[in-house]
């Protein structure tokens, strides 16, 4: 008995990698929604979209790659669908050179249903290149200059989403989604600077991080992770990519927690038989 | 690095090498047999895409099982294709729209100075005409350095204030709120007296709470590890949904 709970330290890792494909595998096959509690940073999230003046553009700024698509994405669509139903027009930008790629698929399959069309209801200005600060920096001072066409090559001033668009005074938000640390750029250039609503989705890997900014209301809301997208589907009363994969998340931490608890008991009885022999020395 | 990689594809796990060939010849199998089938089901070209997509998704998680030649070639690929696409966005919307076009049909000619002027960087490599990369070089610095004051004040200043938190109960504060800010406070502090090294720690006082804070910082990097573990698992959830739904539609 003893021997088999030693081994409990040394379970094959291909044994572990199955057993987290299967506790994320079968809650994919057989949906089971879970409930999910919403934090007040999505809540938060969620009130400054929805409090957007009218008239104003939404920047949704899609700083993230296909790497962190598993969390960024179901944030970004579930802003997205939120921004499509409450009719707010937005701007998709990034300084990521692949966010507005993946967010313009977003923004594209979202509108189908809702009637939403490319150019009156949204524009994509694409990735600008170069620093980042300076680019937001000129950005804040002149729209037009510094985007001058959308993704297609069309000019701005042709798109009617961009009417009466001409600085930051004309955005009402700044959504920011990433996975890396490039979040500061409109901390510095706009927000500290303008004083534009500034809110961030981000992965749960830099979360931590971000708290601090939310404590000192430099960040009116936050998304963490995919379960920040599940939250803000809740809110939204959507059944979508983010509560869909919350089951799977759940099981597969249970199953951690469940690896930490086995390899404690193992540690454990290697202890107790270590400390057995030493003594009968 | 190469050779550590060498090393860790010939560790090979328990069985023959021509046990492995077959195991990844009848994987090979099974993943030709579902594309076929995917392919039959839905005749468009997105299903081929799709099955590009599952081939390279496989790839890259068969690295789990460990290190392997089709982990490597997927890898590059990977790297090649970013990298291409990088170049591609960055002419399409950066540089056309904004350089090349007004260029060529504005006629603002003036334009041709700005790769002449940013390829002056490449002099770096030339003992005798670095001086011109030293001109580009400190001009950026400049710049940067100027608005380093805007963006520390911008982020940091409104840190420092949010820090002055109320302590006692006033107004319509609840209790929670109220140990909310001494949780917070208590934690700065000692955090704050573990990175202040002009003060011996061993002195009392100063080593309890510089031990606090170094506890304080030991949970803080607990919770960032939780979350890292979210955000990996998150990330294999939308490759398994991909697997699983967008790819053999066995799920919603």
């Amino acid at each position: 008995m003893v021997d088999l709970l030693i081994r409990l330290q040394h379970i094959d890792r291909r044994i572990i990698y199955s057993l987290v494909i299967l506790s994320i595998g079968i809650p994919i096959l057989i949906p089971i929604d879970l409930p999910v509690f919403v934090s007040p940073e999505a809540k938060g999230l969620f009130e400054a979209v929805k409090t957007v003046p009218e008239g104003k553009l939404v920047i949704i700024a899609a700083d993230w790659q296909a790497g962190t698509q598993g969390e960024c994405g179901p944030q970004t669509r579930a802003v997205i669908r939120h921004l499509f139903q409450t009719g707010k027009r937005f701007a998709i930008f990034s300084i990521i050179p692949i966010g507005p790629e993946l967010a313009q698929k977003i923004a594209e399959e979202e509108s189908k249903g809702l009637g939403k069309k490319y150019g009156k209801d949204w524009v994509n200005w694409g990735f600008k290149a170069g620093s980042p600060l300076t680019t937001l920096t000129s950005l804040a001072k002149n729209i037009p200059g510094v985007v001058k066409t959308d993704i297609n090559g069309t000019p701005i001033e042709k798109l009617p989403a961009m009417k009466n668009v001409n600085d930051i005074s004309d955005v009402g938000l700044i959504a920011e989604f990433t996975g890396s640390g490039v979040f500061e750029y409109y901390l510095q250039r706009l927000q500290g600077v303008y004083g534009t609503p500034l809110v961030q989705g981000c992965t749960a890997v830099i979360a931590p991080e971000q708290y601090t900014y939310l404590q000192s209301g430099q960040l009116k809301g936050l998304l963490v992770g995919l379960r920040g997208a599940a939250e803000y589907e809740t809110l939204s009363h959507v059944m979508g990519e983010g509560r869909r994969a919350m089951t799977s998340q759940s099981l597969a931490h249970l199953l951690v927690m469940a690896l930490i608890v086995l390899g404690n008991i193992g540690l454990y009885a290697s202890r107790r038989r270590r400390g057995a022999s030493d003594g009968q020395r | 690095m190469n050779d550590h990689r060498e090393t860790q594809m010939n560790q090979r796990p328990n069985g023959s090498a021509k046990s492995q060939w077959l195991t990844q010849l009848a994987l090979l199998v099974v993943f030709i047999g579902l594309c076929a089938y995917r392919i039959h089901a839905e005749h468009n070209v997105e299903v081929w895409v799709k099955c590009v997509a599952a081939l390279s998704t496989l790839a890259i998680i068969s690295f789990i099982y460990r290190e392997n030649r089709l982990y490597r070639l997927f890898e590059h690929i990977f790297i090649g294709a970013a990298t291409g696409f990088l170049v591609f966005v960055v002419w399409r919307d950066s540089l056309q729209g904004n350089w090349w076009e007004p260029l060529s049909k504005d006629g603002k000619w003036y334009l041709i100075l700005a790769p002449l002027i940013a390829s002056m960087y490449y002099t770096i490599y030339s003992p005798k005409h670095a001086w011109m990369s030293r001109l580009l070089i400190g001009t950026m610095f400049g710049l940067y350095a100027g608005q380093c004051f805007q963006n520390f004040a911008a982020q940091i200043f409104p840190q420092i204030s949010s820090s002055f938190l109320p302590l006692w109960k006033h107004g319509d504060m609840t209790m929670g709120q109220v140990l909310n800010n001494w949780v917070f406070v208590v934690t700065l502090f000692a955090v704050m007296t573990y990175f202040f090294f002009s003060i011996r720690h061993e002195r009392p006082g100063i080593r309890q709470t510089a031990t606090l804070g170094r506890w304080l910082l030991m949970i803080a990097f607990g919770a960032t590890f939780g979350s890292t573990v979210m955000a990996r698992f998150s990330l294999f959830i939308a490759r398994m949904q991909f697997l699983l739904a967008d790819w053999l539609h066995v799920a919603k």
